[in-house]
């Protein structure tokens, strides 16, 4: 059993999966000290222990509990708004390198590429979602602004998702449409 | 490592794998469910409680799974897998090829292979990757050949997904490239050879005459060419004269027999070896010799090669004896094959069987009933009370079994022996030039007794 989990251990990529653990701690521990309520740090340090193991398991479900419980334990910790934008990267970079640890499965080779992939597109969306808070956050702000921007908020979320997932059926069955067969060949026998 | 090449440059039959259109790889991977969870629990709770700081937390999520709905698209792509060798022999390595071709790119992909028992991994058979749009991106695996026989891989697996691991999938696919192994060329002739194992069988120079009939080249005339060489057809269409080169007559055919029983456990797998070794040892002898050799091998499975000369003979034998190793596991045993009434009446016989099974010794019987020349070679087997075999666990029917076999398989040589058959005993590890003598002396001291 103990080889079992030695062999895991491994094969799950231990560079990543401590990375995943080292993370989240790191940013429960800044959460803790700005934190205005007692016994989040209980909290976030199970979270980041769920990740973690999350990662030597190569279980995504488990680790994204971790990261909603994380998540729940920041909003409870009522902390600086800049802050909760930082834990809020972190978490989606450590989800990031939960998913590349599974690439590390039985120690295969990896091309440089995938690295430079998830490096620029971890990076794209950290700059994106920086400047779509931002935004959000400047308009959730105006108060005038509020009571308008929330109903349309909620519709333009259930329509973009709409969108999205019929976008992603049509492609789907497009791509696994049934192609007409070839015409049969002429035989002289039949 | 992944790396770009040009279409292909080593040849070798190969499989493809085409992607495009495979439900399996345009699934939801689970990162996309617990992104979208979070996207969504985020949004809700800052909406539904006018807490624009938790969205925060959520932003990234609900870019990241925005983005990946945006810019998904179907894969699309083609994958080979080929062998830059496909005959090898024990110890070599061979470099199994992946190429993933696309016209779309695929962000991510990973290539796993799962070789059969016979081939040995030579470092990670998994290898992740991208492939650029309109490119291809090669893969190379080494594996290395463990045992004889026709090994292939048994599975590929092929990952995909998309550059934020949302959507993708896995297609486990099986490679219809074979691998030959063959036994190393040094072990076979260094452990048999034919000239020292004709002494055994008698002379057998053919007293046919002529210059043969096996056709080697054609090649054009030269001075001193008999003119009874031209090949008048070739000749005619080249307007030149060609002649036919053949191969010498014969000076004898034999008839190579192997028992391929059951190489189930250990032993018998060992046996089969040696049984295989010697059996393309001797083919080999023969044909350098430009003898005729003919195989037959009988057991679970009947293969039958009639007597040829040349180079081609011998891959030929060599193809058949290879595929004895992967011969199903009995389900009716064939032991008297049509191919015996080919056998020719003037051949030498040579068998190579542990004798074990009473239907191969009345084969053997009964090609020697019609005046075949016939010698058996027994692989012989470690006995039950040597070192390597004293602690194994038997109960008291297989102890039973085992008694009873012997006594059976010594029956079956006595009657052999009364037929005329020579029988030469070959141990384990004991070199076959020594047994070879001493049967050929065993012979002499019989025709000496029957002279008197």
């Amino acid at each position: 059993m103990l080889n079992w989990h030695i062999d895991r251990f491994f094969r799950a990529g231990p560079l990543c999966a401590l990375v995943t653990l080292a993370l989240p701690m790191a940013m429960a521990a800044l959460v803790n000290s700005q934190r205005t309520e007692d016994n989040v740090l209980g909290i976030l340090l199970v979270a980041s222990g769920i990740i973690f193991i999350g990662s030597l398991i190569g279980s995504t479900l488990a680790s994204g509990f971790g990261t909603i419980l994380f998540s729940l334990g920041t909003a409870v910790a009522e902390v600086p708004v800049l802050l909760m934008a930082v834990v809020g990267i972190s978490l989606y970079v450590a989800l990031v390198i939960h998913d590349l640890s599974g690439a590390f499965h039985r120690g295969p080779r990896i091309s440089r590429a995938i690295w430079r992939n998830a490096a620029v597109t971890t990076l794209s969306i950290v700059v994106a979602s920086t400047g779509a808070f931002t935004l959000a956050y400047f308009v959730a702000e105006l108060t005038t602004w509020q009571s308008i921007v929330v109903p349309f908020g909620v519709a333009a979320i259930g329509f973009a998702a709409k969108l999205a997932a019929d976008s992603h059926r049509t492609a789907g069955r497009q791509l696994t449409a049934k192609r007409p067969s070839p015409p049969e060949a002429h035989n002289p026998v039949s | 490592m992944a790396q770009q090449s040009s279409p292909d440059t080593l040849a070798g039959p190969s499989t493809s794998v085409r992607l495009t259109g495979d439900r399996d790889l345009a699934r939801r991977l689970p990162l996309f469910d617990v992104c979208g969870l979070i996207a969504l629990a985020g949004l809700v709770t800052a909406i539904a409680f006018r807490q624009s700081d938790i969205l925060a937390l959520t932003t990234p999520f609900v870019v990241v799974v925005a983005a990946a709905l945006a810019l998904w698209r179907p894969v699309d792509g083609v994958v080979q897998i080929r062998a830059d060798r496909t005959r090898i022999v024990e110890g070599e390595d061979v470099t199994i090829l992946v190429d993933i071709t696309s016209a779309g790119g695929i962000d991510r992909v990973e290539i796993e292979l799962e070789p059969s028992a016979r081939l040995l991994a030579v470092g990670s058979l998994r290898a992740v990757t991208t492939v650029k749009p309109n490119s291809t991106a090669t893969l190379a695996f080494t594996v290395r050949a463990g045992e004889w026989g026709i090994a292939r891989i048994d599975k590929l697996t092929i990952r995909v997904s998309d550059r934020f691991a949302m959507f993708g999938g896995e297609l486990d696919t099986r490679a219809d490239t074979t691998i030959t192994i063959g036994l190393p060329e040094d072990r076979i002739s260094a452990s048999l050879e034919a000239e020292r194992f004709r002494s055994i069988v008698g002379s057998h120079l053919s007293n046919d005459r002529g210059q043969g009939m096996e056709i080697a080249d054609i090649r054009p005339f030269q001075p001193g060419d008999s003119t009874r060489n031209i090949n008048w057809r070739i000749s005619n269409r080249r307007q030149e004269p060609w002649v036919t080169l053949r191969h010498p007559d014969r000076s004898t055919t034999v008839v190579v027999i192997v028992d391929a029983h059951d190489g189930g456990d250990d032993e018998q797998r060992l046996t089969q070896r040696r049984s295989v070794s010697a059996a393309m040892a001797l083919s080999r002898g023969h044909l350098a010799l430009h003898d005729r050799v003919g195989l037959l091998v009988v057991g679970h499975t009947v293969q039958w090669l009639p007597p040829k000369l040349g180079r081609n003979q011998l891959f030929q034998i060599a193809d058949h004896l290879v595929a004895v190793s992967n011969a199903p596991e009995a389900s009716r045993r064939m032991y008297r094959p049509p191919a015996v009434s080919t056998i020719p009446n003037n051949a030498i016989v040579v068998a190579v069987s542990p004798l074990r099974d009473p239907l191969m010794v009345s084969l053997v019987a009964e090609i020697r009933s019609r005046g075949n020349p016939v010698s058996v070679l027994v692989p012989e087997t470690e006995q039950a009370g040597s070192s390597s075999s004293r602690f194994r666990v038997t109960n008291r029917t297989t102890e039973q079994a085992r008694r009873l076999a012997a006594v059976e398989q010594k029956i079956g040589l006595q009657s052999l022996r009364e037929r005329g058959v020579g029988i030469v005993s070959w141990e384990p590890d004991q070199p076959v030039m020594t047994v070879i003598d001493s049967v050929r002396q065993l012979r002499m001291a019989m025709a000496r007794g029957r002279s008197w």
